[in-house]
């Protein structure tokens, strides 16, 4: 990274606003903002983009998180409001992110694993044999012109469908939040069953093929 | 933790803020060029050290402990002075004295516009920047587990997220002014 006429990098002064510097190293630079404008209005940046990063976009972000089961493997996307895609084409990440996009254009699209994880145990579980019901809320989710219909084209496996989070998400998100910095949103909606939806779920079916 | 243990903790940040207190407010001040504001923020330095939990307050360099969390304190300050400074520059600049679009977000939060802004440059970003930054910055993840899960070695993780970061500052470090502009 260049550095700076000061001496110090602007990658240091980040480093330090992370909290990724040695105690020496820190002190340095906590040193060197005294006396360095241009150093301190990088790193008031830096702390003032941290927070306004989590203000804005904690409503916006679209979570996704690609994990294998018995046929190859499959990507699964959310929102705060439900699960938003799921797809089990042997498409990569980046087809995966591209076709998120579309949907929601101008939202952050991150990956983020344990956000999923009680989704991705209830699909495993179902894939394997051992659930025939998701206790799961589906939505109707209209899905957007870029996805191809697939209850007319049955060898096409992605599905636009939107699952609500339940309890145990909850208790999930809740664990989750006492080592994070940032937890998610979760909406506080009544839980219904999976069955006492699926007429309103868009081509259900391709679910439970 | 018992009462003798506080006790003892207590003691050991007393003598802290004799041997650091004058050290510190003399950094802040260069920090802030405000002594009064300085002093505040001595105040809540000191608030932070009694209610860390022990561990979390090094015995062996309680120095550079201080030095850095006085100047996280020093740097919100900062950038929470920027904010004022840009709706009182457009308060002043107003003919009407109606309050601008968005005025109250600079003090209790961002507008929608703001959010729209900041949620584009961040989709704009390529993705393993956006996911690094995300990972690590927001969700406080190690670069061990941003890299696995970004299926990256944790240095790449490490150049991604730097790589976003600066970015996302190029293209939002003048958004409070901005917010403030109709």
């Amino acid at each position: 990274m260049t550095e700076r006429g000061c001496g110090f990098t602007e990658e240091e002064v980040l480093a330090f606003v992370a909290g990724e510097l040695d105690d020496d190293s820190a002190t340095g630079v906590a040193e060197h903002l005294g006396g360095c404008e241009d150093c301190r209005d990088a790193a008031a940046d830096y702390r003032a983009l941290e927070t306004t990063l989590c203000e804005c976009c904690e409503d916006g972000l679209v979570r996704w998180h690609r994990f294998p089961v018995a046929f190859g493997r499959l990507h699964l996307a959310a929102t705060d409001d439900g699960i938003a895609r799921i797809s089990w084409e042997q498409e990569d990440d980046d087809a995966f992110v591209r076709e998120l996009a579309a949907r929601f254009p101008g939202r952050p699209i991150v990956r983020d694993r344990d956000g999923l994880l009680e989704a991705q145990r209830q699909l495993d579980e179902y894939f394997a044999g051992a659930r025939t019901s998701f206790i799961l809320q589906f939505v109707h989710h209209p899905p957007s012109a870029s996805v191809s219909n697939s209850s007319s084209q049955s060898s096409h496996s992605t599905v636009a469908i939107a699952i609500r989070w339940t309890d145990r998400d909850k208790e999930c998100f809740a664990n989750l939040a006492g080592r994070r910095r940032w937890a998610p949103r979760v909406p506080r909606r009544p839980t219904k069953l999976y069955a006492d939806r699926r007429a309103m779920v868009w081509r259900v079916r391709s679910v439970s093929a | 933790m018992g009462v003798a243990a506080d006790s003892r903790e207590d003691r050991r940040i007393e003598r802290w803020v004799e041997a650091f207190r004058d050290e510190l407010r003399g950094h802040l001040v260069g920090l802030l060029d405000d002594p009064d504001e300085a002093e505040d923020v001595l105040q809540e330095v000191w608030l932070a050290a009694h209610r860390s939990p022990p561990g979390d307050v090094p015995v062996a360099s309680p120095r550079a402990w201080l030095y850095r969390v006085a100047t996280h304190a020093a740097l919100d300050r900062l950038a929470r002075r920027r904010r004022r400074a840009a709706l009182l520059e457009r308060r002043s600049s107003e003919i009407e004295p109606a309050r601008p679009p968005g005025a109250d977000a600079l003090l209790d939060g961002p507008s929608e516009e703001l959010r729209e802004r900041v949620r584009s440059s961040v989709a704009a970003l390529p993705r393993k920047q956006r996911e690094a930054v995300w990972l690590r910055w927001i969700e406080g993840r190690d670069y061990d587990a941003v890299a696995s899960l970004i299926d990256s070695t944790p240095e790449a993780a490490r150049a991604n997220v730097y790589q976003g970061l600066r970015k996302l500052r190029s293209e939002l470090s003048g958004l409070w002014g901005e917010e403030a502009r109709p």
